[in-house]
Formats: structure tokens, C-alpha cells, sequence
């Protein structure tokens, strides 16, 4: 993986935002799933935050369980 | 370990499960953004599609014994959406689409937190959403293809069963 301290253009850094997504990509289903409801959290919170009605992340009511799920998975 | 965990989606598949079980549905699937993701990198998704047959299925679609029967088991029906246990569940029949037939018929069996499932092929649930072809789809389409390459010869060949090379071309590959 590349660091800032190598970057020398802009095509380093698509490069590296390539490489970043295939390993992603290739990651637990599990852990996507953390990212997906992270992903819901954020835009609930950012729909809200505009005074907007947003759906609910999944779990809203029980979110112990996705701190939970975090920890083991992160 | 991770069987003492609360997982996100053991619980809810457990229940569509418990479905199939009853008689209710046949075959679920998990289809659109899931499954995409359990390929890819993940985008955001409201909802979980799962695909399925409804016994003695007519061209008119019923989806009522489904809510109905999750209903009683305490899931909260929102708009189209079912609540089933914290995740909102959309159930989707195919009606006259062979498409989303062939992607049930060919859909891989997988265990997801412990629970087996069937979901479909890499290669189908982007066909499927190509068919949707709403900008949302093509855009994730487009995020998934950059991180997780599908079969190439197998997808070309879903593509132009269907009637969607042209389509695909004119949006991914333009």
C-alpha cells in the first residue's frame, strides 16, 4: 500500500484508492456489513442533522449490538 | 467467538427461513445491494432484497402471506418495507422476468452468520440490477465493477441472453 510520502501525482493516488477498494472488496462479509450499517448511521445522521426524514439504520432500536459486532470485527 | 456475537443478518435470515419452512415462500434469495456487496466493496443500501417464489403463483402478484405471517411474529410492516429483526426486508417475486428466474435457478448457497441461505451469482445480481437500470443501479454497477471483477464470459453471456450488452456497453464501458 502506498503512503503519502511516496505519492508523487494524482494517478498515485487513484491508484492506491483502487488498490484500497479491491481489498475492501475482498474482506469478510461480516465486516461489510459493519460498514454498510455505518454507512446507514451516517446518513441518518446527516439527513437529521439537515432537517430531513430519513429510514432508520438497520438495528436502530438495539444499537449495543452493533457496538458489539464492532468490536469482534474491526 | 463469533457465535456468541449479535449478529446484523443471522436472525433475519432465520426468520425468512422459518418462511420457507412454513410453506409461505420458496427459494429466498438474497439479491440487489447485499448481494453485490458479499462480492464487492460495500455501498449503502436501505433494505435487504430477498427474491423468492410464492407457492401456486399466479401472474398477480400476493405478497400478504407474507406480511401477514411475519406480522404475527412481531415484525413492523413500513410502507413496502417489513422490519424483520432490525433489518427492513423487501420481498421481491419474479413476475414474468426471466432474468430474475435464471438468477434464482442459479443462485449459489452460502452461510451467512451461521445460517444458510441461497444468494445470487456475482455475475446475476449485476445483470439484474442492469435491468432495473435506475441511475442508483448503474452507479453501483459502476463501484462494484472497480473493486471485484466478475466471470467476464459468463456475464457477456447473461448480458446477451437478455438483451442487455447494448445497454451495459452504452453505461459501463462508454
Amino acid at each position: 500500500m502506498k503512503s503519502y510520502e511516496n505519492v508523487r501525482s494524482n494517478e498515485d493516488i487513484y491508484e492506491a484508492k483502487a488498490e484500497s477498494r479491491r481489498k475492501r472488496a475482498a474482506e469478510p462479509f461480516e465486516r461489510k456489513l459493519l460498514a454498510l450499517v455505518r454507512m446507514q448511521l451516517m446518513d441518518y445522521s446527516l439527513a437529521i442533522a439537515a432537517g430531513r426524514v430519513a429510514r432508520k439504520p438497520w438495528h436502530f432500536e438495539d444499537q449495543e449490538r452493533i457496538k458489539k459486532y464492532a468490536e469482534a470485527h474491526d | 467467538m463469533q457465535n456468541q456475537l449479535p449478529p446484523i443478518l443471522g436472525p433475519t435470515l432465520e426468520m425468512i427461513n422459518r418462511l420457507e419452512r412454513e410453506g409461505i415462500i420458496h427459494k429466498p434469495t438474497i439479491g440487489g445491494s447485499v448481494a453485490i456487496m458479499y462480492y464487492a466493496q460495500p455501498v449503502k443500501t436501505d433494505d435487504l432484497d430477498i427474491f423468492c417464489y410464492l407457492p401456486n403463483q399466479t401472474l398477480l402478484i400476493d405478497l400478504s402471506p407474507i406480511y401477514r405471517r411475519l406480522e404475527e411474529l412481531g415484525c413492523k410492516v413500513k410502507d413496502l418495507y417489513i422490519n424483520v429483526k432490525g433489518v427492513d426486508v423487501q420481498f421481491l417475486v419474479p413476475a414474468n422476468q426471466p432474468l430474475v428466474e435464471e438468477a434464482l435457478e442459479n443462485a449459489l448457497s452460502v452461510e451467512i452468520e451461521n445460517v444458510k441461505i441461497h444468494l445470487f451469482q456475482y455475475e446475476y445480481a449485476l445483470a439484474v440490477k442492469a435491468q432495473a437500470g435506475r441511475a442508483k443501479d448503474w452507479a453501483h454497477i459502476a463501484v462494484a465493477l472497480e473493486s471485484a471483477s466478475p466471470d467476464r464470459v459468463k456475464l457477456e453471456a447473461i448480458l446477451k441472453e437478455h438483451g442487455l450488452c447494448e445497454k451495459w456497453r452504452r453505461k459501463i464501458e462508454e
